[in-house]
């Protein structure tokens, strides 16, 4: 123990590009193991897709066509991050996890593209740097199906289709920040992923307008459903390998990570800040971990569905997640999957329950007793909101977790006698 | 220039409630546009704050400000009270300082406006 704590430093700022680095690493050395000669014509296979939600990349494209499409992806963003010189926060580390999960179910080269192009044009036309916002870009990416669905999935065809998809995701990724900025307070930062609560809502904009002009979106489910062992090990490696450069970057590693504990969650709540980046890469690899357990406990298979949850919820480890304010949630949410007679190993009901931790703000403040309640109330809604926006938004979860959240604080707030 | 006022206006609703809150006695608020920097001052009487709870508050409102974050979440300031608010502040300012004379909390911050 005492090399290992020799060996302890902080990491210097210039490295910190290589921490992330490590994640497109990975998938491309995935891609090698997977030794697939049909990889980048799945990868092509994935560019085309309508990527409806759900649509599980792993099922479409297979393993090694799924990671080159994550890989060029995570590395898009690194090199963007890079260039734009900016910090490593909980935020970056919030929107780099949940893009880099949601490339195994939605999003694509193509249809991030004109969402990050629009959030470009918004800042030249708002007089802001383009760094100010990148990260809202980032996280706009939930809107990828409306792009890729415009090319490839209402029947239009050849240039009219690229043109119309492109210029609608530009004009999506444009008005996302200032539509997104306004409803946060319809949840006060109750709600972690309020990207998605926006996007869910020009969703059903969207489909309303097209199912008017005679264009009807059809939810799919097309899921993996098997184990691999590839998928399996690059979940854990990367959960080990955030513990691990956590531990050595951190000189008192357990009493900074206890700082990250009595923090509500609530936005914002950037862990990096008072704990320290070691202590942050810890409680990420840490909550990643506990729901990958979590998930093959339930018997659940991990597929590209659940990593986009967990490392969602690995991101989120730098920006209010933690096992103190998670378990609340998760107990809710398990509870109202038995009530609902749900099956627990299903993905269906594994996402609703890793998901609802986008409510873990409401165990912090208003403690664990509430924390159950919101998990709970998230199933019931999340089941069935998914239709409104014809499954174009990513983040359904993020939706139906500002609802719940937009609700019940009102009502805890009332109960405690907030208008006294 | 809008957007500026509106932030302005919203950090000082934040801290104004939060010294209301803490105690409901005479405050008086200044702000002092200086071209790009904007100096804000506020003078609560009869507070009951103790050194170490000052300290605490300091601490939240100087840490580094965050342009990200700032462009995103400043519309959550003026829910006063709530845990997070002034950590939402502190990243929208430069400096803060603050200090106890006669029994009254004389709170000094310092916001420059960056694009």
């Amino acid at each position: 123990m005492e090399i290992f704590n020799k060996l302890k430093k902080p990491l210097p700022n210039r490295l910190r590009v290589t921490l992330l680095l490590y994640f497109p690493l990975i998938c491309f050395l995935g891609v090698m193991i997977a030794n697939d000669p049909q990889a980048f014509d799945n990868f092509i296979k994935i560019q085309l897709s309508p990527a409806i939600l759900l649509t599980d990349y792993l099922a479409v494209g297979g393993i090694a066509g799924t990671l080159i499409n994550v890989g060029l992806i995570a590395l898009m963003n690194i090199l963007l991050f890079y260039f734009l010189k900016l910090p490593y926060t909980g935020l970056m580390f919030a929107a780099f996890f949940t893009i880099f999960g949601f490339s195994f179910l939605g999003m694509t080269l193509v249809n991030l593209i004109p969402i990050y192009l629009g959030g470009l044009l918004y800042s030249r036309y708002a007089k802001i740097k383009f760094r100010s916002i990148i990260m809202l870009s980032v996280f706009a990416g939930t809107l990828g199906p409306v792009i890729s669905h415009l090319i490839f999935g209402y029947g239009f065809t050849g240039i009219f289709a690229w043109f119309l998809g492109i210029a609608v995701g530009t004009l999506l990724g444009f008005f996302v920040i200032p539509i997104a900025r306004h409803l946060l307070k319809f949840h006060d930062g109750f709600n972690l992923y309020n990207i998605g609560f926006a996007s869910g809502i020009i969703g059903i904009v969207f489909v309303s307008v097209m199912k008017s002009l005679g264009y009807t979106t059809q939810r799919v489910v097309l899921l993996y459903q098997s184990h691999n062992s590839i998928i399996l090990a690059l979940l854990f490696i990367s959960c080990l390998y955030l513990m691990t450069v956590g531990y050595f970057a951190e000189e008192e590693l357990i009493k900074k990570w206890k700082l990250i504990l009595p923090i509500s969650g609530r936005a914002i709540s950037d862990f990096t800040e008072p704990a320290g980046f070691g202590a942050t890469l810890f409680n990420m690899g840490l909550v990643g971990l506990i729901s990958t357990v979590l998930v093959l406990i339930l018997g659940g298979v991990v597929d590209g569905f659940m990593l986009a949850a967990i490392y969602t919820i690995i991101g989120f480890g730098a920006f209010g997640k933690h096992p103190k304010n998670m378990w609340p949630i998760f107990t809710g949410a398990i509870i109202s999957s038995l009530v609902l007679g749900l099956p627990l190993s299903a993905a269906t009901t594994l996402g609703s329950i890793l998901f609802a931790t986008t409510l873990v703000p409401i165990a912090g403040v208003y403690g664990p007793g509430w924390g159950i309640v919101a998990g709970f109330l998230h199933v019931f809604v999340v089941r069935q909101v998914g239709d409104f926006h014809g499954g174009l938004n990513l983040y359904n979860n993020g939706f139906a977790g500002g609802l719940v959240a937009g609700v019940l604080i009102i009502i805890i707030q009332t109960l405690k006698g907030g208008e006294k | 220039m809008r957007t500026h006022v509106k932030r302005i206006t919203s950090i000082a609703d934040e801290i104004t409630t939060f010294l209301l809150l803490e105690n409901f006695s005479k405050l008086s608020v200044t702000i002092e546009p200086e071209g790009k920097v904007t100096k804000m001052r506020f003078v609560s009487e009869n507070s009951s704050m103790t050194e170490e709870q000052l300290t605490e508050i300091l601490l939240i409102l100087n840490q580094p400000r965050q342009i990200e974050l700032e462009t995103y979440y400043w519309t959550l300031l003026g829910e006063s009270g709530a845990d997070m608010s002034l950590s939402v502040v502190g990243r929208m300012i430069d400096t803060a300082q603050g200090y106890l004379e006669n029994g009254a909390i004389v709170l000094t911050l310092i916001r420059e406006e960056i694009e």
